[in-house]
C-alpha cells in the first residue's frame, strides 16, 4: 500500500504573463527545498535540483493535485502539491 | 453505510444499510471512514473537466452532470469520442472511473451512464433504443421511484417499453396528469429537456437547512435548541446574501419517517434569526403530535432584496432592526473566532443537540452520528 508522505517544501512563486493584457498572469509554483522530517524526529533536505513537468495527475496514494516530475540528487522523483490543502507530499510505502 | 463499491454490491450491500448488516453480508468487509470535504474536490474537478468540453453543463446531484454537445460534435460517433475522453482524464487527473451514457435526451443519457458500470461509455441511439432500452424494468428510468414503479407494476407495466406503448391518457390516470405525460414522453425518447448553461446563477427562491438530529427530540427543550441552531443559520445565510424573507416553513420527519411541511407568513419581512425562530418554533408545536421527531427544517421562503431596507416608525419593526444589529455582530465574532464563540444559553442545556453546527455543515454529516454514540458512553 502506499500512503502520503507529507513533506515541508519552500516554494517559488514565479508570476508569468500569459495573454496580451498586464493582467493576464498566472503564477507558477515550483519546488525549491524539500525537508522530510522522519519518524525519530531527525531532518533530511533536499535541493530541487530541476523541476522536468508539472501535470494533473491523480496520486495511487489519493488526492486531487499537481505532479511534479523533479530531480533530486540526480534521480527523477514525483512530488505532489494537493489542490485544496496546498501541501506537498510524496508517496511512501507503508510499512505495517 | 453511506455508499458501496462495486465489489460490496456484489454482497448485496446497498447505501443505508447499517454496518452490522453489511459485515454480515461480508464478513471481511473493509469499511473506511467519509471524507466529504475529498468528495467535494473530486466532484468540482469533475466538473471542470465536463465544462472543457462544452459550454452547456448542468450538474445532477454532486457527482453528475449532463453535458449538451449540440454544436460540438457532429454525430453520435463525435459524442462517444467526447465520453472517452472525459472518462480517460478523469482517471488520470482524478484517479476514479466514471462511467458515460451518451444519447439524443437527457432521461437516455442519465440511464445509459447507469447501465455499465464502472468505467465504460453507453451509447443509445434512436436507432437502438427499443432494443436496449425498452427491456429494461421501468424503475431504471429517471423520474420513476419505487412509489411510481409499484403503480406501475398493479397496473402491469413493467418494463420501459410497456411505459412507452401506454396511452398517455392511461398513464395520466395512474401517476396525475403533469408525471404521465412526462414519463410516456421519457419512454419514448420525446423528452426534449434543456441544459442549464455551465456558471448560470439560479436565483435564490428559498433559504433553508434541515438536520437530522443526533437524537430524537422528544420534548419542547429539544425542539426548541434543534430549531434555533437551524434559525441562526438560515438567517446568517439570508444576511449573506441581502436577502429578507416574508414566511418560513418547516419540516418535520417523526422517528418513523413519516412527516410534513407548514409555512405560514411573518408580519413582515426579516432576517433576524430571533424572528425566523419564533415562528417556526411556532409552526413546529401547533402541528406537532408528541411523537419523537428524527428530522427537523427550517426555511425561509418569498425572499427579497434588502438593499435598501424600507425605515418603519413600527416599535415592533424597530425591534427586529435592534435585534439585527446584534445578530450582525454575532456574525462577525463567528466569522473570526468560530461558531462557537458565542451561543445562546438554551444551547448549553443540551451538549448533544446544540453541538451542531448547523451552518457549517448544512449539507451532509455522517460524523455527528458517531460523535454521539461517543458522547453517551461518557
Amino acid at each position: 500500500m502506499l500512503r502520503k508522505q507529507y513533506v515541508d517544501v519552500e516554494e517559488r512563486h514565479t508570476v508569468i504573463q500569459v495573454g496580451p493584457d498586464a493582467n493576464d498572469v498566472q503564477v507558477r509554483i515550483e519546488p525549491v527545498v524539500m525537508t522530510w522530517v522522519h519518524d525519530d524526529e531527525s531532518v533530511s533536505q533536499f535541493v530541487i535540483e530541476k523541476v522536468l513537468d508539472i501535470s494533473r495527475i491523480a496520486s495511487p496514494a489519493g488526492g486531487i493535485g499537481d505532479r511534479y516530475t523533479v530531480k533530486i540528487l540526480g534521480h527523477e522523483r514525483y512530488l505532489w502539491r494537493e489542490r485544496r490543502t496546498e501541501a506537498w507530499f510524496v508517496e511512501a510505502r507503508n510499512h505495517q | 453505510m453511506l455508499a458501496a463499491n462495486q465489489e460490496a454490491k456484489r454482497y448485496g450491500i446497498k447505501t443505508g444499510d447499517a454496518v452490522w448488516q453489511a459485515t454480515q453480508k461480508c464478513r471481511n468487509l473493509n469499511v473506511v471512514p467519509p471524507h466529504y470535504e475529498w468528495y467535494m474536490d473530486h466532484s468540482e474537478a469533475a466538473r471542470e473537466i465536463c465544462s472543457g468540453c462544452s459550454p452547456c453543463v448542468e450538474s445532477f446531484g454532486l457527482d453528475e452532470n449532463w453535458l449538451d454537445l449540440t454544436g460540438c460534435v457532429q454525430d453520435i460517433e463525435g459524442g462517444r469520442k467526447v465520453a472517452d475522453k472525459i472518462r480517460a482524464r478523469i482517471q488520470r487527473e482524478l484517479g476514479v472511473t466514471v462511467s458515460v451514457g451518451v444519447s439524443f435526451t437527457k432521461i437516455f443519457a442519465k440511464l445509459g451512464s447507469d447501465m455499465k458500470k464502472p468505467d465504460a461509455t453507453t451509447i443509445i441511439t434512436q436507432n437502438n433504443f427499443k432494443e436496449r432500452v425498452w427491456p429494461l424494468p421501468a424503475s431504471d428510468l429517471l423520474y420513476v421511484g419505487r412509489a411510481t414503479a409499484e403503480k406501475l407494476r398493479r397496473r402491469g407495466i413493467m418494463s420501459i417499453g410497456q411505459l412507452a406503448q401506454s396511452e398517455p391518457d392511461n398513464l395520466v390516470r395512474i401517476v396525475g396528469s403533469k408525471w404521465g405525460n412526462y414519463l410516456w414522453s421519457f419512454a419514448n425518447g420525446y423528452e426534449r429537456l434543456g441544459i442549464s448553461e455551465a456558471g448560470a446563477v439560479h436565483p435564490i427562491k428559498s433559504v433553508g437547512n434541515s438536520q437530522t438530529t443526533p437524537k430524537d427530540l422528544v420534548d419542547e427543550e429539544d425542539i426548541k435548541i434543534t430549531t434555533i441552531a437551524l434559525a441562526e443559520s438560515v438567517a446568517e445565510r439570508l444576511r449573506d446574501h441581502n436577502l429578507k424573507c416574508s414566511a418560513v416553513q418547516v419540516n418535520i420527519r417523526y422517528s418513523d419517517l413519516s412527516g410534513y411541511q407548514r409555512q405560514a407568513q411573518l408580519p413582515f419581512p426579516s432576517c433576524t434569526a430571533d424572528r425566523i425562530y419564533s415562528k417556526a418554533y411556532e409552526l413546529i408545536l401547533r402541528h406537532w403530535a408528541g411523537y419523537p421527531i428524527r428530522s427537523l427544517g427550517v426555511r425561509a421562503l418569498n425572499l427579497l432584496c434588502d438593499e435598501y431596507p424600507q425605515l418603519s416608525i413600527l416599535p415592533e419593526q424597530q425591534r427586529d432592526l435592534r435585534q439585527l444589529q446584534i445578530e450582525e455582530a454575532l456574525d462577525r465574532l463567528r466569522d473570526r473566532y468560530g461558531h462557537f464563540v458565542v451561543q445562546r444559553g438554551v444551547m448549553l442545556t443540551d451538549p448533544l443537540l446544540s453541538a451542531l453546527d448547523a451552518k457549517a455543515d448544512h449539507i451532509i454529516h455522517p460524523v455527528a452520528f458517531y460523535q454521539s454514540e461517543g458522547m453517551n458512553i461518557a
